[in-house]
């Protein structure tokens, strides 16, 4: 089982809310390489692996992924509060906010709500980890997009 | 003996300088002093407040449970990562050695942090007066102590 720790992992404070910048982090809570579904995916995939240690190394990680996930939503949440108008209005925020307004909504920057689609679980340690270090290459793939990008969005 | 395989991913200056673990550390009161290497001394008397936990009301709190805060989200960043170690390298004396620094003096932070200022779990919640659970801010909030990185 879990209980809750009333603290983040790392402390989150955003003096300015930007609803645009939250549209695109979003996906960091609901798509396809989110936090949400890199702790189903360890999670979900310890209970057929052979070994303690390995079994152990998934529950401690895709926990701490839940962690992440609260950061994130964290940021989401601090990103859009007091928002103004002309902040939602012909923004890339205002699609998002029609369906859940300022609500922290599991779904990718793409739109799509999130599905366990996203994460295999065979029942076969190679094919599973070798699933984990897919996504994980995943998310390195986004660094350098987002590094060579100055301007605010 | 030694059976890391990796080269002073601790630091060999922290074993030399920090006193020998003690054993029995951790499970005392608020009041426990002593055992632990930790850096964060509550200036008032933890677990001495009675109902009257403040939830970091009072200025002087504050700062006290900001400070707690911190030591103890770090402690944690801390701890999470020699745990991932030690799920992988559960034979090394070295690591398990930091492992123990590390869960005494959170210990002890945790202890404080709850009494002086709000509960971290539910089972935390020490005034028997009062569900600080609930009442205290909540980790994505602005005015949740723990983020607020003030002097540090």
């Amino acid at each position: 089982m879990w209980t809750y720790e009333k603290k983040l992992q790392y402390p989150v404070k955003i003096k300015n809310p930007n609803p645009a910048l939250a549209s695109a982090i979003i996906s960091q809570v609901g798509g396809p390489d989110g936090e949400l579904s890199a702790s189903m995916r360890y999670l979900h995939q310890r209970y057929s692996m052979p070994h303690g240690d390995v079994v152990g190394l998934l529950t401690d990680v895709g926990s701490e992924e839940l962690g992440h996930l609260e950061m994130v939503a964290a940021i989401i949440h601090q990103l859009t509060r007091n928002l103004r108008e002309e902040q939602i209005v012909g923004t890339p925020f205002a699609a998002y906010f029609v369906d859940h307004t300022t609500g922290v909504y599991p779904v990718a920057a793409s739109g799509v709500p999130n599905d366990m689609k996203y994460i295999a679980v065979k029942g076969d340690p190679i094919a599973d980890l070798n699933e984990d270090l897919a996504a994980d290459a995943a998310i390195t793939q986004v660094q350098p997009l987002s590094k060579n990008r100055r301007k605010p969005l | 003996m030694n059976n890391c395989n990796t080269n002073g991913i601790f630091g060999n200056r922290r074993r030399e300088q920090d006193p020998p673990r003690r054993t029995g550390c951790g499970c005392g009161t608020a009041s426990q002093t002593g055992g632990c290497s930790n850096r964060i001394h509550a200036r008032g008397e933890a677990g001495n407040n009675g109902g009257g936990c403040g939830c970091g009301n009072s200025p002087a709190n504050t700062e006290q449970c900001r400070q707690l805060m911190r030591r103890l989200q770090t402690l944690d960043f801390a701890i999470n990562e020699i745990v991932l170690y030690l799920d992988v390298y559960p034979d090394c004396s070295r690591a398990l050695d930091h492992f123990h620094r590390l869960r005494c003096e959170r210990a002890q932070v945790i202890e404080q942090y709850e009494a002086l200022c709000a509960p971290v779990r539910a089972i935390g919640n020490q005034s028997s007066e009062r569900w600080d659970w609930t009442a205290s801010p909540w980790p994505w909030q602005l005015d949740f102590v723990g983020n607020d990185k003030g002097q540090l």
